[in-house]
This record gives C-alpha cells, sequence and structure tokens, in this order.
C-alpha cells in the first residue's frame, strides 16, 4: 500500500481520544475561546486541533462550531445545545411537563484546562458512547508503528555512516594541509 | 564470421585492384575503417585492447543520454486507495471542522495522461452550484445597444464605452472581468488601454474569448463561472463551498468532468489526453482520490452532511 501519510492521517482520525458517538439529542457544539493561548486558552485551541477533527468524524450531522476573540479575558467555554424532545405519541398523557422541556444548553468551562479534561467532561456530561478500533484498525495502527520504529532505526544507522565519512575527509583534509 | 568473409572480399578486391593503382598497400589497411579493423582482430583470434576501448566508449555515451521525460508520471492506481465520495465527504469535514465554511472550499484536481510539451486544456464553465458569487463584471458596448440592456440584466456591474475608458483611466477598475462587445473592439484600441489593463489580465482580446457578439450568453457564464487550465498536466479547481451537500457537489462534479471530457474531444486528433485520475481535496485536508461511486454501503446518509450541519 501506498501513501503512508494518507493512511496515518485517517487512521489518526479514525482512532483515537474524541471518536466518541455522542447521543442523537445533542444539536450544536460550538467552542469559543481566544486567537492567542496566553490567558488558558491552550486546552481550547487543542481540543479544536486534535480532538474535534475526530468527534466530528463519528458524528457529521452534529454542526461544530468555533468562535474566536481577540482577548486573553474573554470567554474559553463550549457550550453544548440540545434539541427539544418530542413526545412520543402513546406515552404523551402521563408524560410530565418537566421531561418535556428542553435541557439547557450545556456550559464547560475550558480555561486552564487540558484537552483530555475537558473531553472527558463532555463525554461525562452528554452521556456519549466511545467507539473502540476494530481490529482491522489495530493492526494497522501496529504496522504503522512497527514502520516509524524501523525508520527511526534506519535513520541512526545512516547518521552514523554520514558521521564516520565526514571524520575521515576532515582526516584527510588534514593531512593534505599538513602536506 | 559473415562480416568477417566480408572484409576478406574487401581485401581480395584490394589486392586485385593494386595493380590498378599506383599507391602501395601499406597506406590503404591504414585506412581501414574501425568496423573492419574490428573484424580482422577477432577473425586473427586475439581481444584487442581496441575492442574494449570501443565498448567502454559506447556504454558511458548510453549513460549520458539518458532521455529526459516527455510524459508525467503516472503511479500505478491499484495501489492507491480510493473513496466513494460520500467517504471522502465525511473525511473532508472532519478535517475542516471549526473553520468558516466561507474560507475554506473543495477543490478537484484532475491528473491526465498528457505529453508535456503538448497543448493544455484552458476553459472555463458554469457549475451547477456556483462557488463564488461576488465577481464584477464590466462590459463595453455602445450604452444605448440592445446588447448593453441584456448585459446588465445578466449581472453586469459596469456597462458603457466612453465613460468606462474615462473611469479605467482615472485608476478606478471596480471590476474582475471584462468584456468586450465586437462592434466596440475599435474604440476600444483607440483608447489604448492595454497599459491599463494588460498587466490585471483585464484587457479584452478574442484570444482569450473576452471579445464576443453575444454578450449576455457570456456575461451569464461569467457570473459564477469560474475558469481552470491545465498546468504540469493536471487541472485543478475549486468546485464547492464547504457547505455543499453530497448531491450538490455530485451535481457539480458531474457537470466539470463533462467539461473537461468535451475539451479533450475538441482536441486535435493527433493528441490524445485521457482521465488518469480525479482527487477531491479541500483547503485544509490532505486529497481523497475518487474511485467514481457516490456512496458505499457503510456511508453515512447523505442528510447528514449539508450546510446546516457543517
Amino acid at each position: 500500500m501506498t501513501n503512508k501519510t494518507l493512511r496515518m492521517k485517517l487512521l489518526a482520525i479514525r482512532i483515537g481520544p474524541g471518536a466518541v458517538i455522542l447521543p442523537k439529542d445533542v444539536k450544536k457544539i460550538n467552542l469559543e475561546f481566544a486567537k492567542h493561548i496566553e490567558g488558558g486558552h491552550r486546552g481550547a485551541r487543542k481540543f479544536w486541533r486534535d480532538i474535534l477533527p475526530r468527534l466530528k468524524y463519528r458524528n457529521p450531522a452534529i454542526p461544530m462550531t468555533v468562535s474566536r476573540h481577540d482577548t486573553a479575558e474573554g470567554p474559553s467555554v463550549m457550550t453544548v445545545t440540545f434539541t427539544t424532545p418530542t413526545p412520543a405519541a402513546g406515552s404523551s398523557t402521563d408524560a410530565t411537563p418537566v421531561e418535556l422541556e428542553a435541557r439547557p444548553p450545556l456550559k464547560i468551562d475550558m480555561r486552564n484546562r487540558v484537552e483530555s479534561e475537558i473531553l472527558q467532561e463532555l463525554i461525562k456530561a452528554t452521556g456519549g458512547t466511545e467507539v473502540a478500533p476494530t481490529e482491522v484498525e489495530l493492526e494497522e495502527k501496529r504496522e504503522l508503528e512497527e514502520e516509524a520504529e524501523k525508520s527511526a532505526r534506519d535513520r541512526e544507522r545512516s547518521l552514523a555512516v554520514r558521521r564516520e565519512r565526514k571524520r575521515e575527509e576532515e582526516m584527510l583534509k588534514a593531512a593534505r594541509g599538513v602536506a | 564470421m559473415a562480416s568477417a568473409n566480408r572484409c576478406i572480399a574487401q581485401l581480395s578486391r584490394n589486392l586485385v585492384a593494386q595493380p590498378l593503382r599506383p599507391t602501395s598497400q601499406l597506406p590503404q589497411i591504414a585506412f581501414l575503417s574501425s568496423q573492419q579493423l574490428r573484424c580482422a582482430s577477432v577473425g586473427k583470434g586475439a581481444h584487442s585492447e581496441n575492442a574494449a576501448k570501443y565498448k567502454r566508449k559506447d556504454q558511458g555515451s548510453t549513460q549520458k543520454k539518458k532521455k529526459a521525460r516527455s510524459t508525467f508520471i503516472q503511479y500505478d492506481l491499484r495501489d492507491a486507495e480510493q473513496f466513494n465520495l460520500c467517504d471522502a465527504m465525511q473525511y473532508i469535514r472532519a478535517f475542516e471542522v471549526g473553520r468558516l465554511p466561507t474560507s475554506s472550499k473543495y477543490e478537484m484536481h484532475v491528473k491526465l495522461r498528457s505529453i508535456k510539451n503538448g497543448p493544455a486544456i484552458r476553459n472555463r464553465l458554469r457549475l451547477p452550484h456556483p462557488v463564488k458569487t461576488d465577481l464584477r463584471i464590466c462590459v463595453i458596448c455602445p450604452p444605448d445597444s440592445a446588447a448593453a440592456v441584456q448585459a446588465k440584466k445578466a449581472g453586469a456591474v459596469l456597462v458603457g464605452e466612453d465613460e468606462v475608458f474615462d473611469l479605467i483611466k482615472e485608476g478606478k477598475i471596480e471590476f474582475e472581468r471584462c468584456i468586450c462587445h465586437i462592434d466596440s473592439l475599435q474604440k476600444l484600441n483607440k483608447a489604448a488601454l492595454g497599459r491599463i489593463l494588460g498587466p490585471r489580465g483585464l484587457m479584452p482580446s478574442t484570444k482569450m474569448g473576452t471579445v464576443v457578439k453575444d454578450v449576455e450568453t457570456t456575461v451569464r457564464e461569467m457570473v459564477g463561472g469560474s475558469e481552470y487550465r491545465e498546468r504540469l498536466g493536471v487541472i485543478r479547481m475549486a468546485i464547492g463551498q464547504l457547505g455543499f451537500s453530497p448531491e450538490e457537489m455530485q451535481k457539480n462534479i458531474k457537470a466539470f468532468m463533462e467539461q473537461v471530457k468535451k475539451d479533450i474531444a475538441q482536441m486535435s486528433d493527433r493528441i490524445s489526453k485521457d482521465i488518469h485520475e480525479v482527487v477531491l481535496s479541500s483547503t485544509n485536508s490532505p486529497g481523497f482520490s475518487l474511485n467514481g461511486e457516490f456512496r458505499g454501503a457503510n456511508s453515512v446518509p447523505t442528510k447528514d452532511m449539508t450546510a446546516e450541519t457543517f
């Protein structure tokens, strides 16, 4: 198989932290944080860059937006809005009005927090189910890791060769200079 | 062995001819060609240094002569992973998450099998769902003609002759495309605007297809139309906004591919071009080689991928 980069990128989007299927009543996710990382906006940005693509891949129907502002003091929040649950035709009589009310939007504070923490809170609050990687995907991951190991070994080996060659050249040069 | 025989025959002929010629035999041997000399040496059964020398020289020259490739590299697509449109779009939308839908675009790359120095495909088309709609067009034609009215109706921003020339001379160029009616071409050339419009690529010319008789259709095609051209064997074009649904993308891609095929058919018979690979990518995503199918068995339902759910 060719195109290792593409395979790595796609695998990274399919498996890893954030491969979570969110429940159906999640309507929209919006992240709001600053353009610069000062003031504790690092985790929020990391969450957008690293985790949000996986969430989006698993939940293509949920719109996810990012709005960024210029002030470090500004908010760093994730807002999750929910759909109004439609009452089932049969149970509409005994359903209490409290249950029919729309869930208030969930706000998760992202300031000064690591992206994994933010993800944990999101999963806990919404009740999403994590997608376990399949056998094929694990196998592919293992292959890619092996290849990465091998290239690290090869890199070292060729570096040693190059270093040796350079040393010899320098010695020759020095010898010539003396003569 | 045959060549050796020939060699002997020539030698004998020389011998026969000798009495008629005043020259001695020695210089004649010196005039023998290299091939004959080699033959002679083989005939003697000795491997002379001469032969080895010629051999080495030949090898050297073949290495130097390594031909420059006249076509672009074609990779074997059997090795490539290919995607159907819906899967590719699901990945692309994941890569583009959190971006402004207006700033990122879907891109289409069509790789052709063609020669490097041949003519390139260059054309424009109007997609069923235009990518950008804010193109401003200037039409140069007599202001009170029927063409002017039609052009305005079709969406041209600026229509006229002298007043347009004056505006351009003042440096007010508030348009991105310029079309000229055939009847106004002389006036345009007299106005000497080539200095101003030329460097911006706005000067109408027959070559570019911007001097036309039927202004209305050209304008209509340009509004929401986009240009494409073949560069290094690949046609690249923006094919859609990120908010497009798979169906809209399918329509756009189909229209684009049909147009490209038409362009290829229109090229002269001697040049053979055909489509090798079609790749869909976007501003921030890797490229996905398409396999031509709309959706696979496990694809996400298309209603999940619309502008509202981006």
